[in-house]
């Protein structure tokens, strides 16, 4: 797809492409050499290096807590989210039923409200329901955000799969329950994990509703580093953000990689 | 890949005068109920509280909100704010999202990579790595005063440009990615055509490739604006009281001075601000390919 | 194909159990042996109990949350009071850092209450928060021991300290600012100014002060007046919403002056090594207090802990780690910390505050504050 009338000037589109890149990567990327730091408090370039904040991260039980917390919660959140969004998906892609479009807007809401608004409203009805500081709660507010990324992505599984196999499979005499177990289980399944995958990452760094439903019994890693940031101030926040950082880019990788060997792209 | 977002159901197979709700459609009950009672649930009673808390009143948290020059001023502000950073994403944006449309597929799927993984990356993380850099003893200054450019500081931090740097820098990809979904379907024969017929290249992108990719720009900057309006963590970390931003507002009448009354008339009042938003920007372009570009980065 | 669920379905599983096993309270186990007789030979009536002080009789395996103001205080009172009385009745602590009251009254509001002792301002605590607050169980406290004055219906003070004046040595070319009227003097220091960022936490104050209001005049507060003082040097304002914020602008020298918790900006000087020095001039002396929010979920046990810390031989404990000084008149604060207490500087220009006016007033404190800032 080489544009060779734009020759001239892709040097230019190369160099702010560059410039772009170093915008979008080194600011985060900053955080790794901080957890290093032999400095008591946040600061860029580390005067030297020490391992004492993973120490004292591994020790913390606060910080121990909010890392078992937040994995469960994703955990979980991945796993509800991708049954729901799932079907979902294959209501919304196969189904025909007056409202469709309505439901379809309903999936998308998640999305589009700015997340404050859903951290209050969830507070104030949760709090009422007395699962605010609970794993039931946290999973129940970050699937309800996740729904929509999952459906997303089953979707475009489904609807870029060749429906042949599947008339192919029920002229061949497979009932509708085995040929979606055979068939079309299996070939949704990218975006299904995919899916899956988003859905984890939504949870993993989810901050500001977490905020809202945690309570000092329970809190997620997102709001642990963001109590630390405002109220301790040493670099052990630094070596939790590069782990936060390390498990966020594992997951996308195994994106690419369950992308990667989608059958029916 | 076909087009990004929900479908419209062109799967093949055409039902003949079937019956007006088929089986598939139960599939969704279960997702529309959850959400219905963990989420749509609890932002309509919190639009209530609007009008109940204190008892009785009616409008009178809209009519104080109106009224105080403080609280418009917050959402002059957001409004500001979320504008600028848009117009920033977009200078950025198009540049990266072309660069990304033409260039061969390794370097476009490195380029993607970029693009995805601070997307996907912690807010509050990528935030404090901003504070860092910005701040008066920050990298920028320290850097800037150790090579003798500048004797004092530069005020990167706690005003309008912290924000809006730490905001575009996490809102790019919002922008990127949309755009990239139209322009990697810009067929490439329509400029060479132009150029054949012996447009300059300047002129063929302006006629051709731009006015086409427009659905892109759109998308992305509405995308952008309105994510920008409802942002929290980071104009609270980078941005001075001035810069207080309309969530935040929320938050604090919430959280500390526990106006349930105020706070979710605030609320009810951005909400409606986003949805004339999105209702406006619907006629350029199917919400759902916009939002549909986020989960499918392909 | 082979169908993926399982796997997952295990993972759920021990998703689900790990979080039954991890989440909620500990089942209280068998309660601290006390034998009978020591307790019946505990102190005539009309003075506490003395067992207190050296056994609580607290319920092993409670966990109880304290919430405090983070950062090198909360290490203190960790250090001093929160693992020694664990080791000694096995009563668990679970910590927040971002004590505010109105948490407190939120919890309370909402009927969700997490927090069992509360370490909060002075500004807090008094009867007007009755509502929000459990008394104080005054059959345990050694009140008769404790500072006149320092310990009321709902509230105890734990530790004294100072709001003082922090600089960076190396930036005040020399000189030394005198008082507040120096930090609003941006001619003379030039530089930015951290600011607690709270509005019943001295800003008004020191803004008065800074203006010529003798201490003693202080208060009702002239809010317009120190809001006017404010505004000259609002633009170099640098706003810490908790005490390690301060410690770490002043520490990278992010401001030139700060407003600060005395302890931290110790803290600052002798922990971070930084240079950094106390102007003890026109400090406003205070107090936190302990409080038990209404409906506390461990209220006995709360109860039984502030006791404890509040005890003479333990109430000094924080100030081995930092210059706190103790509200019980009979603890002796640490001898390498006595001179940098704020009790210890006190002089003719030290100022208090007034909590029932602050009190009284906080929300229309809160209000103009609120509107002044982000103007």
């Amino acid at each position: 797809m080489t544009e060779s009338w734009l020759r001239p000037n892709r040097l230019l589109l190369a160099a702010l492409g560059a410039l772009t890149v170093f915008f979008l990567v080194v600011p985060t990327s900053l955080v790794i050499p901080m957890g290093f730091s032999s400095s008591q408090i946040l600061t860029f370039p580390p005067p030297g290096w020490s391992l004492q904040w993973y120490q004292k991260m591994l020790t913390d039980p606060q910080w121990t807590n909010g890392f078992v917390n937040s994995l469960e919660v994703a955990t979980l959140t991945a796993i509800v989210s991708s049954v729901l969004g799932t079907l979902a998906a294959l209501g919304l892609v196969r189904g025909r039923f007056p409202g469709k479009s309505l439901v379809n807007g309903l999936i998308l809401t998640p999305l589009i409200v700015p997340v404050i608004i859903i951290a209050i409203g969830m507070f104030s009805l949760y709090v009422r329901w007395k699962i605010t500081g609970s794993l039931i709660g946290l999973v129940a507010a970050h699937t309800a955000l996740a729904i929509p990324f999952v459906v997303i992505n089953v979707s475009v599984s489904l609807r870029t799969m060749d429906m042949n196999l599947e008339m192919a499979a029920q002229n061949l005499g497979a009932g509708p329950i085995r040929t979606f177990r055979r068939i079309t289980l299996p070939l949704a399944l990218p975006g299904i994990l995919a899916g899956a995958l988003f859905a984890f990452l939504t949870s993993w760094d989810e901050v500001v509703v977490a905020i809202f439903i945690s309570t000092a019994r329970f809190r997620t890693l997102p709001v642990e580093m963001w109590e630390q940031v405002r109220q301790v101030v040493d670099p052990t926040v630094a070596a939790v953000a590069t782990v936060v950082l390390a498990v966020t880019t594992t997951v996308l990788l195994l994106v690419f990689v369950v992308r990667r060997q989608a059958p029916a792209t | 890949m076909a087009l990004p977002g929900l479908p419209a159901g062109r799967s093949g197979r055409r039902p003949r005068g079937g019956p007006t709700v088929n089986r598939w459609a139960w599939l969704t009950l279960p997702a529309v109920v959850f959400l219905v009672v963990l989420f749509l649930v609890p932002l309509v009673l919190m639009s209530l509280r609007s009008f109940t808390e204190p008892p009785n009143a009616g409008l009178a948290n809209y009519g104080e909100f109106f009224a105080s020059e403080a609280d418009i001023r917050v959402l002059g502000n957001t409004f500001y704010i979320a504008t600028i950073s848009t117009i920033v994403c977009l200078v950025i944006g198009y540049p990266y999202a072309y660069l990304m449309s033409v260039a061969p597929p390794r370097v476009a799927g490195l380029l993607l990579i970029a693009v995805l993984v601070p997307f996907w990356s912690s807010l509050l993380v990528r935030t404090f790595a901003w504070e860092v850099i910005l701040r008066d003893t920050g990298v920028i200054n320290s850097l800037l005063m150790g090579w003798g450019i500048i004797s004092q500081p530069l005020s990167l931090i706690r005003n309008t440009l912290g924000v809006i740097l730490g905001m575009s820098q996490i809102l790019l990809p919002f922008m990127v990615l949309p755009l990239y979904a139209v322009m990697r379907r810009i067929d490439p024969e329509y400029s060479r055509a132009a150029a054949n017929l012996g447009a300059p290249p300047f002129a063929a992108f302006r006629r051709i490739f731009l006015p086409l990719s427009l659905p892109g720009v759109v998308a992305g900057s509405l995308l952008v604006f309105v994510l920008a309006l409802g942002f929290y963590i980071t104009p609270t970390i980078l941005g001075s009281p001035r810069e207080t931003m309309i969530s935040r507002f929320i938050a604090d009448q919430i959280q500390q001075r526990l106006n349930w009354g105020l706070g979710s008339a605030m609320a009810v009042i951005l909400m409606i601000l986003t949805f004339i938003v999105l209702a406006l920007a619907s006629r350029a372009v199917r919400i759902r390919d916009v939002f549909g570009a986020l989960g499918d980065e392909s | 194909m082979r169908s993926w669920p399982r796997p997952v379905t295990a993972v759920a599983v021990l998703a689900l159990v790990a979080s039954a096993c991890s989440g909620g309270t500990a089942s209280p186990s068998a309660v601290a042996s006390v034998p009978a007789s020591t307790a019946a030979s505990a102190a005539p009536s009309g003075a506490p109990a003395a067992d207190v002080c050296t056994n609580p009789n607290a319920k092993a395996g409670t966990t109880l949350t304290f919430a405090s103001y983070g950062g090198v205080y909360q290490k203190a009172q960790r250090s001093a009071w929160l693992e020694p009385y664990t080791k000694l009745t096995g009563v668990k602590f679970v910590e927040s850092e971002d004590s505010a009251n109105a948490t407190i009254k939120a919890q309370v509001d909402s009927g969700q209450v997490t927090w069992d002792v509360v370490d909060v301002g002075n500004d807090f605590g008094l009867d007007a928060n009755a509502d929000v607050l459990e008394p104080l169980d005054y059959s345990l406290i050694h009140k008769d021991e404790i500072i006149p004055g320092f310990a009321s219906t709902y509230r105890i003070a734990d530790i004294t300290y100072g709001v003082v004046l922090a600089y960076r040595t190396d930036k005040v070319n020399g000189q030394v600012p005198q008082g507040w009227a120096d930090f609003f003097d941006l001619k003379k220091f030039p530089g930015k100014r951290g600011m607690y960022d709270y509005s019943a936490g001295g800003i008004l104050e020191v803004a008065l002060m800074a203006d010529g209001v003798a201490p003693k005049d202080l208060y009702p507060l002239d809010i317009p007046r120190a809001l006017k003082k404010l505004d000259t040097i609002k633009d170099q304002l640098v706003f810490w919403p908790g005490g390690a914020k301060s410690q770490e602008l002043i520490g990278s020298g992010e401001v030139t002056m700060s407003l600060m918790w005395n302890g931290r900006a110790w803290g600052a000087k002798n922990l971070d090594g930084k240079p950094v020095e106390i102007q003890w001039n026109q400090q406003l002396l205070t107090s936190d207090y302990f409080v038990v929010p209404k409906g506390s979920p461990n209220k006995d046990e709360a109860m039984k802990f502030i006791a404890w810390a509040t005890c003479a031989q333990n109430n000094a404990g924080p100030s081995n780690f930092i210059p706190y000084g103790p509200t019980n008149t009979k603890s002796k604060a640490a001898a390498d910390k006595v001179s940098d207490l704020a009790v210890t500087n006190v002089n003719a220009t030290t100022a208090y505050f007034n909590d029932q006016w602050l009190v009284d007033n906080a929300k229309a404190l809160d209000d103009a504050y609120n509107a002044w800032k982000t103007k």
